[in-house]
This record gives C-alpha cells, sequence and structure tokens, in this order.
C-alpha cells in the first residue's frame, strides 16, 4: 500500500476481511452459478466457500491466513479453483474486491518450487502496480520459497537482468517492459505455464494491445491464460476471444462500495479554526467506537495530531511521508484496537478497513469527489451501520452541494443525538 | 561507665604509661565496663586512636571520636574533665565504629529498607551518574551530556530524492493544492537538482490519469519562480527527452504526453518557445521526433495556447458537478448524431467519474422522454445495453440512474404530458436488453388514474368508480 495506483482501480491489497460484497456471507454462499440479483454471473458452478476447501498446499494456506486473510471474496469463491486446475479463466470484479489475491494464489499453487524456471508471467498497467502485485506474491508465498520479481526499469535495470538470469519462478511488469527483457534475452519464457492478464481494461486503455500481442506471441502454445478486469469493453473482449481457449468467466458487477447504510451529516463549522474545537468536542463520541479522520494533506495530519495530543486526547496518524515500517505499526495498533482514533490522508484510505471503524470525519472535504466514497464507504463495507461527519466552512457548501448530487445521496445536519445513531 | 571513662581519659592523659602499662589493666577495664560494651570499645578505640593513629583509622566511628577529640584537647588544657563525658552520656549515636546495623532514627533509611516515601523522587539527583557501562545505558539519548548531534548534509542519491517528491506528488494528487506541495518540496532541500522536480512528477503522470496530468501541469506552473526556473524545467525535460526510449516501455503513449506536457509548459510561460527550436535538427531518436512534433503543432495551432489549457481533456472528480452534467448531456446528444457508441463510451470513460455515471442513465432516461421518438429511444437502449454489458455502468448506477428518473416524472410530466408511456416502452425495452432487472421494472411509476366526482365535492375521490 506504499503508493495508490489511482483510487478507481488500487486492489484493496490487504484487505482481509474484505469479502467483496455488502451483505456479508448471504450473497455467496446460496445456489452457484447465478445470484439473486443477477449480479454475479458465472460458468463455473463450484463455490468454495473456504481457503481450506481449495485444496492449497499447507504452506500456501499459512501464507494466506498470516496475511489476514480469513474468508475468500466473491471472485476468489469461484476463480481460483478452475485457475489452479488449468482452466483459461476470465474474471471480472469491481476494484478492491481481492482480483490480485486471486490470480496470486492460483499461481502459488501451480508453481514448481523446486525449479528455478520462470514458470509464470503477469501484466499489469503500471510499474507502481506491478510492485504492489510482487508484495502481494510474495507475502502470500512467504513460506513456499518463491521468487517473484518486478520488472520495473530505469535505473534498475542492470539489476532487473540480473535477477532474471539468476532464474525468477514469478515474473511481474508491464507489457513493454516483459517484452524488452525477452528481447534482452534474459527472459526465457519457454517454461511459463501461467499468463495473467491484470487489468486488462486499463493495459488496453493505456495503449499496450501491441505489447500484450507480442509478449503472447513468444509464449509456449499450452500456457494457461487468466485475464482479469474490472470493465469489460470490446478490445478486452478481443484479446479474450483471440488469446483464450474456452474461458470461464465469472463477473461479479456488484461494486464494492456503497453509501448505502451510512448515516452522513455535516456540521456547519463556519470558519477553519473552529474546526478543532468542534473535533475536541465530538471527542466522546468519537471513542464509542473507533473513528477515522481525514485530512487533506499530511501536514494538516500532523498539525492536528499535535494539537489533540496537547490537549491530551489520544490520537494515532499516519501518512504517506511515513514508512512502511511505521505505518504497519500503526495499522497494527488500530486493528487490535489499542487506538481508537486514526487520523489520515487519502493517499492511506484503502489500507483502512477495520470491522469497529463506524465513524468517519471528514475534516476537510475531498478535493476530488470520487474520494469521498472511498473515505466513508469502508464503513458500510461489512453490512454495519455507519456514520460520516463532514465538517463543512463556508466556502464548502457548494462542494457539499456537489458530492450529494455526485452520489444521488442526501447529507443531513448533524443532530444532537449522533452518539445514539454510532 | 562513668568511671571507665576516667579511666580512659587517665591513661589518654600518660599515653606513654599506657604503652609500656602491662595487660592486667587492660584486661581489667574490660571486666568493669561490663556495664557498656560499647563504651568500653569506644574508649579503647580512642585510646588506640591516640596512640597509633594510623592503625584502626578505619574502622572508628567518625563523629564520636572526632568529637571526643576536640573536647579531649579542651578537657585537657582547661582540666574540665566532665564536659565531654556528659557530652557523649549524652549522645543517643553508637558509640562503637559501627552503628548496630539498626535502620537509621528517620524511619525509613538503612540496610534492607526501601528508603523513605519519596525518596526515589530526589535519587536521581543524588546518583543519577550515567554510567556507560550500564548495559541499558542509550548512548544515543540526548539527556546524556556526551552526547551532540552535529549537522551533516545528507548527500541523498538521486533515486531516492525521486522517491521522496514523487511522494509528494501522489499526495497531491489527492489534495490538490500547489501552495502545500510548494512547501513540503521546499523542505526537501533540493536545491540544485530542482530539475529532478519536473522529471519525477512528470514520470509519475505517465503512470496516472488525464485529470491527474492536468494537476501536475498546474503544480508545475505554480511552481515556477519559487522553487523552479527556466533552467530546471529545461533540464527536466530535456533529461526526459533522453529517457523516452526508456519511458515508452511503461507507457505507450509517453511521446504524447510528453509533448502535451511541454507544450503546456511553454503557454504558462515557464520555459521560451526556443527551447523547442533548439532541438531542431539535433535529435536522432524517434520518440523524440515525436514529442517534439507533438509540442510544435500544439504551439503552433491558431488559439492553440487558449486550447491546451485542456490538453488534457474536462475530466476528474474535481470539476464542479454541473459542469460534469454537461459534459454528459453533450456527449449523449453528439451520440445521437453520429450513433458512435465507442466515441461515447471513451467520452464517458475520460470522465473519469464512475460513481457520477448514474447521471449518464437519468440524462438519458430524460432525453428519450423529451425527444418523444422511437429513433432516440432505440439509440439509447441500445447505448446503455453496451455500457451495462461492458460493466462500465455497474448495475447500482443503472439502477440509481433509473430511480432518479422516477422520482422526477411528476415533473417532466408537466412538460411532457405522454411521459408515463414513453417512460413504459423505454423501460421494457431496456428490460429486454437486460440493462435493467424486474425489480426496476416494477418500481416503475404510473401515472395515478384518479377520477374526480364532479365539481364542488373538493377534490373527492370517486370511491365506487368502476373502470
Amino acid at each position: 500500500m506504499s503508493d495508490k495506483y489511482d483510487q478507481q482501480k488500487d486492489e484493496d491489497w490487504g484487505s482481509g476481511q474484505n469479502t467483496g460484497s455488502g451483505n456479508d456471507s448471504k450473497d455467496y454462499d446460496g445456489p452457484a452459478g447465478m445470484d439473486v440479483d443477477g449480479i454475479i454471473e458465472s460458468t463455473w458452478t463450484e463455490v468454495a466457500t473456504s481457503f481450506d476447501d481449495m485444496n492449497l498446499n499447507e504452506s500456501l494456506l499459512r501464507g494466506i491466513y498470516a496475511y489476514g486473510f480469513e474468508k475468500p471474496s466473491a471472485i476468489q469463491q469461484r476463480a481460483i479453483m478452475p485457475c489452479i486446475k488449468g482452466h483459461d479463466a476470465i474474471a471480472q470484479a469491481q476494484s478492491g474486491t481481492g482480483k490480485t489475491a486471486t490470480f496470486s494464489v492460483a499461481i502459488l499453487q501451480r508453481i514448481d518450487t523446486k525449479s528455478n524456471d520462470t514458470q509464470a508471467l503477469i501484466l499489469a498497467p503500471t510499474r507502481e502496480l506491478a510492485q504492489q502485485i510482487q508484495k502481494v506474491v510474495l507475502a502470500l508465498g512467504d513460506y513456499m520459497n518463491v521468487t517473484c520479481h518486478a520488472c520495473i526499469g530505469g535505473t534498475n535495470l542492470r539489476e532487473d537482468m540480473r535477477r532474471l538470469e539468476m532464474g525468477v519462478q514469478i515474473i511481474v511488469g508491464t507489457p513493454g517492459r516483459v517484452y524488452d527483457m525477452i528481447n534482452r534475452r534474459v527472459l526465457n519464457p519457454k517454461h511459463i505455464k501461467m499468463f495473467v492478464l491484470d487489468e486488462a481494461d486499463e493495459m488496453l486503455s493505456r495503449g499496450f494491445k501491441d505489447q500484450i500481442y507480442d509478449v503472447f506471441r513468444y509464449l509456449p502454445n499450452d500456457v494457461q491464460v487468466v485475464l482479469l478486469s474490472a470493465t469489460m469493453p470490446s478490445d478486452v473482449m478481443d484479446v479474450t476471444t483471440k488469446f483464450m481457449r474456452d474461458p470461464i468467466t465469472i463477473l461479479v458487477k456488484k461494486e464494492e462500495l456503497t453509501l448505502e447504510g451510512i448515516k452522513q451529516f455535516y456540521v456547519n463549522v463556519e470558519k477553519e479554526d473552529w474546526k478543532l474545537e468542534t473535533l475536541c468536542d465530538l471527542y466522546e463520541t468519537l471513542t464509542i467506537t473507533q473513528a477515522v479522520i481525514f485530512c487533506n494533506t499530511r501536514r494538516k495530519v500532523d498539525w492536528l495530531t499535535g494539537k489533540m495530543h496537547q490537549r491530551d486526547f489520544t490520537i494515532s496518524a499516519m501518512h504517506g511521508d511515513m514508512d512502511q515500517k511505521e505505518r504497519d505499526v500503526i495499522m497494527r495498533e488500530f486493528r487490535s484496537g489499542s487506538s481508537r482514533v486514526l487520523i489520515t490522508t487519502d493517499l492511506l484510505a484503502r489500507g483502512i478497513d477495520v470491522q469497529q471503524v463506524s465513524l468517519v470525519i471528514n475534516y476537510d472535504l475531498p478535493t476530488n469527489r470520487e474520494n469521498y466514497i472511498h473515505r466513508i464507504g469502508r464503513g458500510g463495507r461489512f453490512g454495519r451501520k455507519g456514520v460520516a461527519i463532514n465538517f463543512v466552512i463556508a466556502d464548502d457548501t457548494r462542494v457539499l452541494n456537489d458530492i450529494e448530487e455526485h452520489y444521488g445521496t442526501s447529507i443531513e445536519e448533524m443532530p444532537m443525538n449522533v452518539a445514539d445513531l454510532i | 561507665m562513668g568511671e571507665v571513662a576516667v579511666n580512659g581519659l587517665m591513661m589518654a592523659a600518660d599515653p606513654v604509661v599506657l604503652l609500656s602499662g602491662d595487660e592486667g589493666d587492660e584486661v581489667l577495664l574490660n571486666g568493669s565496663s561490663s556495664s557498656s560494651l560499647e563504651a568500653k570499645e569506644n574508649v579503647s578505640g580512642l585510646v588506640n586512636g591516640v596512640v597509633t593513629l594510623n592503625e584502626r583509622v578505619k574502622r572508628r566511628a567518625k563523629r564520636p571520636s572526632k568529637f571526643l577529640t576536640k573536647e579531649l584537647n579542651r578537657a585537657n588544657s582547661d582540666s574540665q574533665v566532665i564536659a565531654p563525658l556528659r557530652a557523649l552520656k549524652n549522645s543517643r549515636k553508637s558509640r562503637n565504629g559501627f552503628g548496630r546495623g539498626l535502620p537509621k532514627k528517620g524511619g525509613a533509611g538503612g540496610k534492607g529498607t526501601w528508603g523513605a516515601l519519596g525518596s526515589e523522587l530526589t535519587e536521581e539527583e543524588v546518583d543519577g551518574a550515567i554510567d556507560t557501562n550500564d548495559p541499558n545505558y542509550d548512548e544515543t539519548n540526548p539527556e546524556n551530556k556526551d552526547f551532540r548531534l552535529k549537522v551533516i548534509n545528507v548527500d541523498r542519491s538521486d533515486e531516492e530524492l525521486q522517491k521522496q517528491i514523487s511522494s509528494l506528488v501522489a499526495e497531491y494528487f489527492d489534495h490538490g493544492d500547489t501552495q502545500e506541495t510548494y512547501l513540503a518540496l521546499e523542505e526537501l532541500n533540493v536545491a540544485c537538482r530542482a530539475h529532478l522536480v519536473v522529471v519525477t512528477a512528470v514520470e509519475l503522470a505517465m503512470d496516472h490519469k488525464p485529470s491527474h496530468r492536468e494537476m501536475t501541469s498546474v503544480l508545475l506552473a505554480d511552481l515556477y519562480g519559487h522553487l523552479l526556473y527556466e533552467t530546471h524545467y529545461a533540464k527536466g525535460y530535456d533529461a526526459l527527452i533522453k529517457n523516452l526510449s526508456d519511458l515508452v516501455l511503461d507507457t505507450p503513449d509517453a511521446p504524447t504526453i510528453l509533448g502535451n506536457f511541454i507544450a503546456r509548459s511553454i503557454a504558462d510561460d515557464c520555459i521560451p518557445p526556443k527551447f523547442l527550436q533548439s532541438y531542431k535538427g539535433r535529435v536522432d531518436n524517434d520518440h523524440a521526433v515525436v514529442t517534439l512534433a507533438r509540442s510544435d503543432s500544439l504551439l503552433s495551432m491558431r488559439h492553440g495556447l487558449v486550447r491546451l489549457d485542456n490538453v488534457w481533456g474536462v475530466g476528474g472528480g474535481t470539476r464542479p458537478v454541473k459542469y460534469l452534467v454537461k459534459k454528459m448531456v453533450l456527449l449523449l446528444q453528439e451520440y445521437l448524431s453520429s450513433s458512435d457508441i465507442a466515441e461515447a463510451t471513451r467520452c464517458l470513460i475520460e470522465l473519469e467519474v464512475p460513481h457520477f455515471h448514474h447521471e449518464l442513465v437519468y440524462e438519458a432516461v430524460v432525453m428519450v422522454l423529451e425527444n418523444m421518438d422511437e429513433r432516440t429511444g432505440k439509440m439509447m437502449c441500445d447505448l446503455l445495453e453496451s455500457l451495462h454489458r461492458s460493466i462500465i455502468i455497474t448495475p447500482t448506477q443503472m439502477k440509481a440512474g433509473f430511480l432518479r428518473v422516477y422520482e422526477d416524472m411528476p415533473q417532466i410530466c408537466v412538460d411532457v404530458p405522454p411521459a408515463y408511456t414513453i417512460l413504459e416502452k423505454f423501460v421494457l425495452k431496456c428490460q429486454v436488453a437486460k440493462v435493467v432487472g424486474d425489480d426496476i421494472v416494477k418500481k416503475m411509476p404510473v401515472r395515478g388514474r384518479k377520477r374526480f366526482v364532479s365539481e364542488g365535492d373538493g377534490g373527492r375521490v370517486k370511491d365506487d368508480a368502476y373502470f
């Protein structure tokens, strides 16, 4: 979660409990194949509702649970098994539903750890995403002794080539980068048995079509192709018809984030300077469960944290300036409940999904309205009630109206008894 | 006790005698002083102390002896024999060299006790000496006096600096506050490597969406004159042009994107147009040629400089809702005349507001109602069907759009009397195309067929009406 790739496409890497559906298990524990709403369409009828039922290697299973996954998400329940069995597969699901983990688990299960040959190739639209995928693969395969390398080129070109020549079992990279490595003859595609196209729609919209075709030409004929995408426009369908043989299709059209069930309020604080007082007044309410406070900048996060500490409020803070280790510690504290209020920025909004968070405060309204749902949407992810409170100053009225319109929702003035709603 | 003391004194008065004196005397003394062992010890110590000072000096209890010696001298001179005795007698201090090993009279001190209440507070000052050999000694603790901070200039590698810059720029993509980013960048102390800001920001923007590229352009323009100057832009863009062959691997459109950035920077007066001319005929790289040609053509267009403000498109969640609505209506109208589904789809995706797609559905349905013709209905159904099939509009957004129309029906009906019938037709068409589920069809409002009794009854609904 070091950096965000972008809000819409970013996979929710750390989401253990993220089951890909707002309405708990009943959605996909039912009859397989077709969901009641017609939201899930699948040509594969088996559904594995637990990782234990997937006949995975013990060391892989250990990695999965150690990573924090408890229950497979809707897409994972349906797509992991056919992928492991070697079928070509098309998996469509909204971002943040565990697509990355889906193919990662399948690859790790299929990999022959005794061989040093490159056995799986993952294409991703950006270097940033490639690095995130590598992290997930390595984390899930922590107990398996697998090698995974993300080709990012640039100043790391020499390092890339050295690693590849040593032999790496799983390779991640952008299509252009991977094709370059094949051309330089440092990547031997002969033994690749799995070929994964992650965020295929994004890759094609970035103009990688030719490069994908080029890479594919070097792969063995019997390679298994897995394609993942949030949307299925015609160019993605073209790829599937060209490369894939009798693919299994799994569509989970449901949106991951919803504002349903979340009570949204605003407080008119009029002046920026009065926000702090308002927050302090609300502090008692915050700590009823757990709360996240969003500021727009890291400077504001630092400032607010300092101010709150001065007043002897217990609060933890996290922003992009901190290194991963520090962030992990803070997240662990927050998850375990030993800290109850967390101040952070949008950059890390996706990393936070804690069941107990039923209150989100927008100390600053988000500049980009699309971020609004990423901030507060999580509260309702578990089908729990959630409350969001927006601090609004005089200039923000229009912004607030725009948010209401953007999401087709209504944000009411905060009532006095807000504590009862949490 | 007094007797012994006298003896002692007498003996002391004539030390030589004692030295040479028989042992029997001492024995006798010991024996006679059975009343107080302490007193005797004291005295004998005293005697020995006077006689052989350095022999037992360590074992002597200091205070009484000092006191006594003084008294002794005085007693000698004044021949006042009683005074020291009285002092000694009244002293409550132990009279042997060691004390009795009992706790101090303060009530809390002494061996084997925890010390007085609260004494731990002052203890540190007394024996808080820093022991560098203590295994817990922390040499980085600034409270230790021997720890000194020295200012050193960390020579970060370019790579490290770029990492820091890109984290700042990524954050900027969220908050969009250039001033804030400027302050943070200034803290980084980039100094002579300011051109790296240009390089990093543009490279990062290539990985991101058009709206982020727009923000990057704004940032680069706003930093002009504060952090960045012409030379930095020139150096940064030069580095990027030279690196194009690598950039193109990860971003196939890199040459065009870079061309846009350069042209925009020229339009924003960050670098002079002669920057482009300086490259004329001096590039051999194909990608660089594309970049320069792109910049050149953008700048040479009529009204090009104004157009460049929109070089990155018009989308993004930072744009006002009204503006996005206008764009959606426009793209629908364009679609109605061109019937190009792919183009409409592209325009919709370009707006980068997936959570606002319900607006497109709403506008499309309203357009169908207002146009009141078969063709519009058919085309919109096709468009929605395509967007639904490719899951660019999710079922949730689709549903939200239709429900919004249902809500507004009474209003729409005012301007379009047959709205209800058209809506019913359209919704059923969409149902066949599987754009909407049965629940949406069921929720479809029908015009209330209220029948009123004739005039003068205050609008009472006729309850026995037959249909």
